[in-house]
């Protein structure tokens, strides 16, 4: 039976590429997150990765905005955008119509596209998790351009993914990585700014398989005490809905205002 | 119809080939294409983060407009820039 077999989530600011060693004290636990993180995910020996991300104005503008897309391509090419990674990623374009046809069922109007240039926030983990040769079937979530889908519908979302992907025929293992926030300011007078307490309250409620009382919360609420940027948390939310599991297992947090932002990076599905 | 275009002149100064450059060499000329009003028009040439947030533009966007004409992110607000 195919099912997915890993999720988890993390940042995806580009400073965790381009200016890696910053605050070694903090950065360097965060590194070696992410290098349990990359092992876990190699250990599952994926068919295919879905990547749960947003857009900066890249790919989608006013002219055409989805609130949902699904990439259906056979590569993407990577923006490469102020400094942060190119480079070209290998798609799953028959799972990845597969995917659509099936949220399509479940009541999900999903958009898809035949040509999805990735951003710092598709790109980003995936240069930083050695993924690249992994087949990818990008999920792009619209975090910044009101009005957002709720919460609850991108969990609802989140566990569509994962019963859509039980229904594929064969035996595929299926990741989910959510990627994007946790507190942080962009283009906004508070740039710079993080929410250590704010960030460790998400957290500490995912791990705890207490999402009920964050599905609660209200984007003006998030982004009055962590930012524009923490809005991003609907990535993580969708792939706790894909986990099948109540908890999330955190594999590191900072704060790094040297790179604007709180990191987090914690593995899914799984009680601590 | 101008937040349209404030997005359009972000996407096109960052990825269209020779234009930051017309932009530097004479901005006019380059901000005529776009249809802003006088406003924004003003607040683009004078860098005026506080009027574009305060007009509704997306802050993704304008920071990304803002950084691609020499601003850094984290001066966006500093009045004495």
């Amino acid at each position: 039976m195919s099912s997915v077999v890993w999720t988890g989530a993390t940042s995806h600011v580009g400073a965790i590429l381009k200016n890696p060693d910053a605050a070694p004290e903090r950065s360097g636990e965060l590194h070696a997150a992410w290098d349990r993180m990359a092992a876990e995910i190699r250990g599952a020996r994926l068919d295919a990765l879905v990547v749960v991300a947003t857009d900066h104005y890249e790919t989608f503008r006013l002219e055409h905005y989805p609130t949902f897309c699904l990439g259906l391509a056979d590569e993407y090419e990577g923006w490469g955008e102020f400094g942060n990674p190119a480079g070209v990623v290998r798609g799953a374009p028959a799972f990845s119509a597969g995917v659509l046809a099936g949220l399509m069922e479940r009541g999900f109007d999903v958009s898809r596209s035949h040509e999805m240039p990735l951003d710092h926030s598709f790109m980003v983990p995936l240069v930083k998790l050695n993924l690249l040769d992994v087949p990818v079937t990008p999920l792009f979530l619209n975090c910044n351009t009101p009005p957002l889908p709720s919460l609850r519908r991108c969990h609802d979302l989140g566990v569509a993914v994962r019963d859509v992907v039980a229904g594929f025929p064969g035996e595929l293992r299926v990741g989910v990585l959510g990627t994007g926030g946790v507190s942080h300011w962009v283009g906004l007078p508070r740039f710079g700014d993080v929410n250590e307490e704010w960030d460790r309250r998400f957290l500490a409620l995912l791990g705890d398989g207490r999402l009920e009382e964050i599905l609660e919360w209200s984007d003006d609420d998030i982004l009055d005490q962590a930012g524009n940027g923490a809005l991003e948390i609907r990535t993580w939310i969708l792939t706790q809905g894909a986990s099948g599991g109540p908890a999330g297992r955190l594999l590191g947090y900072q704060p790094m205002p040297e790179w604007s932002i709180g990191i987090g990076v914690m593995a899914m599905g799984e009680r601590a | 119809m101008n937040h349209l275009m404030l997005t359009k002149l972000a996407w096109a100064l960052e990825h269209e080939d020779g234009l930051l450059d017309a932009y530097r060499h004479d901005p006019g000329a380059v901000l005529d294409r776009f249809k802003l009003s006088a406003r924004h028009r003003q607040a683009v040439l004078d860098h005026d983060a506080e009027t574009l947030l305060a007009d509704g533009l997306n802050p993704v966007v304008l920071r990304n407009l803002l950084v691609m004409l020499g601003v850094p992110h984290a001066e966006l607000y500093q009045r004495d820039r």
